[in-house]
C-alpha cells in the first residue's frame, strides 16, 4: 500500500500500532478533549476545551526531549483510537511517567489500551533504555488499572483520598513497571546487533 | 551578634518561616553549590551560577501555584534553608511538600521536622488542603525519620528510580492527611 492516507507506524503490535501524531489530527483531539468520559480519567483538567487550548496542549507532541507521544492506531484499519505518552523522561535516573487515553468511545473496553501500553513499555525499556516507568490512576478507574496490570505494571501503593470525583474523595493508585521484569513483545527483535555479513555483500 | 528579626509568617518553637528575599540570592547560590544538599534534592549536582540562582528566585518569588518560604533559626534569626508547597490543587485538595536545610550547622537539630509540622499546619488549617505528599530517596534516612516524626507515612516505594553514588535507590512516596475537622466547641 502506497496510499498517502496510510498512517506511519513506528511500532506494530497484533491489533494496535503506534506512530507519530500528525498536525492534521488536531480536530480529533478537539473532539476527544471535550468528551467528559475521557476527561474523567485523563487528568488533564476539565473542559470546555477550545481548539486553541487543545493546540497549546498538543505542542508537547513536537517539542521537548523529556516527553514522547504516539498516536494509537487500530493496526488493520489505520483508524486513530487514542494517544499515549511518556512524560518527565529522565535519562540520568532512567525514569519516566506514562499516560494513555483511548479517545474513541467505541474502542474502549476491548483491550486496545492494554496492548498499546505494552508497546509503550517496549518503547520505553528497549528503544529508550529506561529502567522504570511510573503511572498513577484513580481508584474509580478499575478498567484502566486492570489494563495496566495486564500490560506489565504493578501496584506499589495508594495515595489516600487525593482525587475528588463526583463529590467524593478517592485514592490514587500508583503503579510501576521495571525493565528487568518486562518481556519485550516487538522491539526486542529490532534492537539487536547486525548479523555478520557474507563477503561480497553490500 | 544576631541579625535583626526579619519578616516572618509562621513562628514555631525553634524555627520561623518567612517570604523569599532578593538579598538572600547569593546565600541560596552557596547552598545550591553544596553537593551535600544536592544529594537529597534530586537535582543534577553541578556548578550553579548566580544568574541561575537569580532565575530560580524570579520564578518562585511570584509563583501562583506554590508557596515558598525562607526558614529561620529563631535563636539567631539566621536563614538556614528553604521549604515549599508546590502543585497546589484546590479541586483535589492536594499539594507536594519539600524542604532543604542549606546551612550544614543547622542539620541534625530537629529543625527539619519542626518545619515540616509547621508546613502541614499551614497546608491543612490555612489552605484547607486534604492530602500533602512528598518524595524522599532511600539514601536519606535522616529525612525519612524527620518526615515520619512530623506526621508523614510511606504509601508507596518506586523501586530503583534514583541514581546516586553509582547505584540505584528507591524513591519513597509519603503522604499526610488532614484530620477530620472538629467542631470549634468540641472538647
Amino acid at each position: 500500500m502506497t496510499n498517502n492516507d496510510t498512517p506511519i507506524y513506528s511500532i506494530s503490535g497484533e491489533r494496535v500500532a503506534l506512530g507519530p501524531i500528525e498536525a492534521d489530527t488536531m480536530p480529533l483531539f478537539y473532539r476527544w478533549f471535550n468528551d467528559m468520559e475521557l476527561l474523567r480519567t485523563a487528568g488533564i483538567g476539565d473542559g470546555p476545551w477550545t481548539m486553541e487550548r487543545v493546540e497549546a496542549w498538543c505542542k508537547r507532541f513536537n517539542d521537548g526531549s523529556d516527553e514522547a507521544w504516539f498516536m494509537v492506531f487500530e493496526r488493520e484499519s489505520g483508524q486513530p483510537l487514542g494517544f499515549a505518552g511518556l512524560r518527565e523522561i529522565d535519562e540520568r535516573h532512567g525514569t519516566a511517567e506514562y499516560a494513555i487515553s483511548v479517545g474513541e468511545a467505541s474502542a474502549r473496553g476491548q483491550g486496545f489500551g492494554t496492548e498499546a501500553t505494552r508497546l509503550m513499555l517496549d518503547y520505553a525499556f528497549v528503544a529508550r533504555g529506561l529502567h522504570s516507568v511510573l503511572l498513577d490512576a484513580a481508584a474509580y478507574n478499575p478498567g484502566g488499572i486492570r489494563a495496566y496490570e495486564k500490560a506489565g505494571f504493578r501496584e506499589i501503593g495508594r495515595r489516600h483520598e487525593a482525587d475528588m470525583m463526583g463529590g467524593k474523595r478517592w485514592d490514587i493508585v500508583y503503579m510501576q513497571a521495571l525493565a528487568s521484569e518486562f518481556e519485550s513483545p516487538v522491539l526486542g527483535r529490532v534492537f539487536v546487533p547486525d548479523q555478520p555479513r557474507e563477503a561480497g555483500e553490500a | 551578634m544576631s541579625e535583626q528579626q526579619p519578616v516572618v509568617n509562621i513562628t514555631g518553637e525553634h524555627v520561623a518561616l518567612g517570604p523569599l528575599r532578593r538579598d538572600l540570592i547569593s546565600l541560596h547560590q552557596r547552598w545550591f553549590n553544596d553537593f551535600e544538599t544536592d544529594r537529597t534534592q534530586g537535582d543534577l549536582p553541578g556548578p550553579r551560577t548566580l544568574e541561575r540562582a537569580t532565575r530560580w528566585f524570579e520564578r518562585n518569588a511570584t509563583s501562583d501555584d506554590a508557596h515558598w518560604f525562607t526558614i529561620y533559626e529563631m535563636s539567631s534569626w539566621q536563614p538556614i534553608g528553604i521549604t515549599w508547597l508546590s502543585d497546589i490543587d484546590d479541586k483535589n485538595g492536594t499539594c507536594y511538600f519539600a524542604i532543604s536545610i542549606g546551612e550544614p550547622s543547622a542539620r541534625g537539630k530537629g529543625y527539619g521536622s519542626e518545619v515540616t509540622r509547621l508546613m502541614l499546619d499551614f497546608a491543612f488549617n490555612r489552605l484547607g488542603l486534604h492530602n500533602v505528599a512528598l518524595d524522599v530517596f532511600e539514601n536519606n534516612p535522616a529525612g525519612i525519620r524527620a518526615y515520619q516524626k512530623a506526621g508523614f507515612r510511606e504509601f508507596a516505594r518506586v523501586r530503583e528510580a534514583y541514581v546516586s553514588g553509582g547505584r540505584r535507590w528507591d524513591d519513597i512516596l509519603m503522604e499526610a492527611i488532614a484530620e477530620e475537622p472538629q467542631a470549634a466547641d468540641a472538647q
